[in-house]
């Protein structure tokens, strides 16, 4: 294996480690050339890297709807707290 | 009475937002009915500071949001919070997927599976299974602009074993969601 060949493999955990990493902070500049140089071989990391954003997504929005009576409950118990 | 009113209105209008808000970052109903109980009760004592300045709504967030933080604190400070949890070991020992773990395609093109109630359900699902403390990790990451070094210190833990958490939480919820909605 010729060195920068090593250079530029990374493992899938590592790669993946990387992802998670860029979310956060702008990753180095030969960080980001192993992780780009790995997803371009790797649709398994492609894929990760994808629904990890997917799962950001979700992660960052209002999540599932409360079921209505459950909601009606708690405006009850609150009212009630308030008027204590 | 008027202020009474007025706080009566925004039960009324944000409880359901509130609840849905608070059990996506606490992955616990009850605890999520707690923290929006406690936050109407902050709003109504200090409904005098309450100048205006935001949106009834965007404080009474903000408000929710810092007893989210805390609750995750206190938790992240219960004496088996650290206890180890394994995962599934994702990876082979060069640290390349294995053949039954690599992630599918979720085909996600057609349709925004964001949009679609039951994916958000079993989402929660997968959260509620985290160890405590993982699930903190990932949850604080998108609770407000947090800096990851406050948050850190809130959860008491150091910035690289965060990451770890945070990678590995992330790693078995996505794995967890593919069992779960890809393959039913």
């Amino acid at each position: 294996m010729n060195p920068l060949s090593s250079l530029m493999l990374i493992s899938c955990r590592r790669a993946t480690e990387l992802v998670e990493l860029r979310s956060a902070a702008p990753l180095s500049l030969a960080d980001r050339a192993r992780l780009e140089m790995h997803l371009r071989i790797c649709t398994a990391c492609r894929r990760y890297s994808r629904q990890s954003a997917l799962l950001d997504a979700a992660l960052s929005g209002p999540g599932a709807p409360i079921p209505s009576e459950e909601v009606e409950r708690v405006i009850a118990a609150v009212n009630d707290r308030l008027d204590r | 009475m008027t202020e009474r009113s007025e706080l009566t209105r925004w039960v009324r209008e944000y409880t359901g937002e509130l609840l849905s808000w608070a059990r996506h970052r606490t992955s616990d109903l009850h605890t999520a009915e707690d923290l929006v109980q406690e936050t109407f009760l902050a709003a109504a004592e200090s409904l005098a500071s309450f100048r205006g300045d935001s949106a009834p709504k965007t404080w009474l967030f903000g408000i929710l949001n810092n007893k989210i933080a805390s609750y995750h604190a206190s938790r992240a400070r219960r004496p088996d919070a650290h206890s180890v949890a394994f995962a599934d070991d994702l990876f082979d020992e060069r640290g390349h997927w294995k053949a039954d773990t690599a992630p599918a395609d979720w085909g996600s093109d057609e349709t925004n599976p964001l949009d679609d109630e039951e994916f958000l359900r079993v989402l929660q699902r997968c959260l509620e299974q985290l160890p405590p403390l993982w699930h903190s990790c990932l949850t604080m990451k998108y609770l407000s602009d947090r800096e990851t070094a406050t948050l850190c210190q809130e959860l008491g833990i150091s910035v690289t074993n965060y990451w770890q958490l945070t990678h590995r939480a992330k790693l078995q919820v996505r794995r967890c969601i593919e069992l779960r909605w890809f393959n039913e």
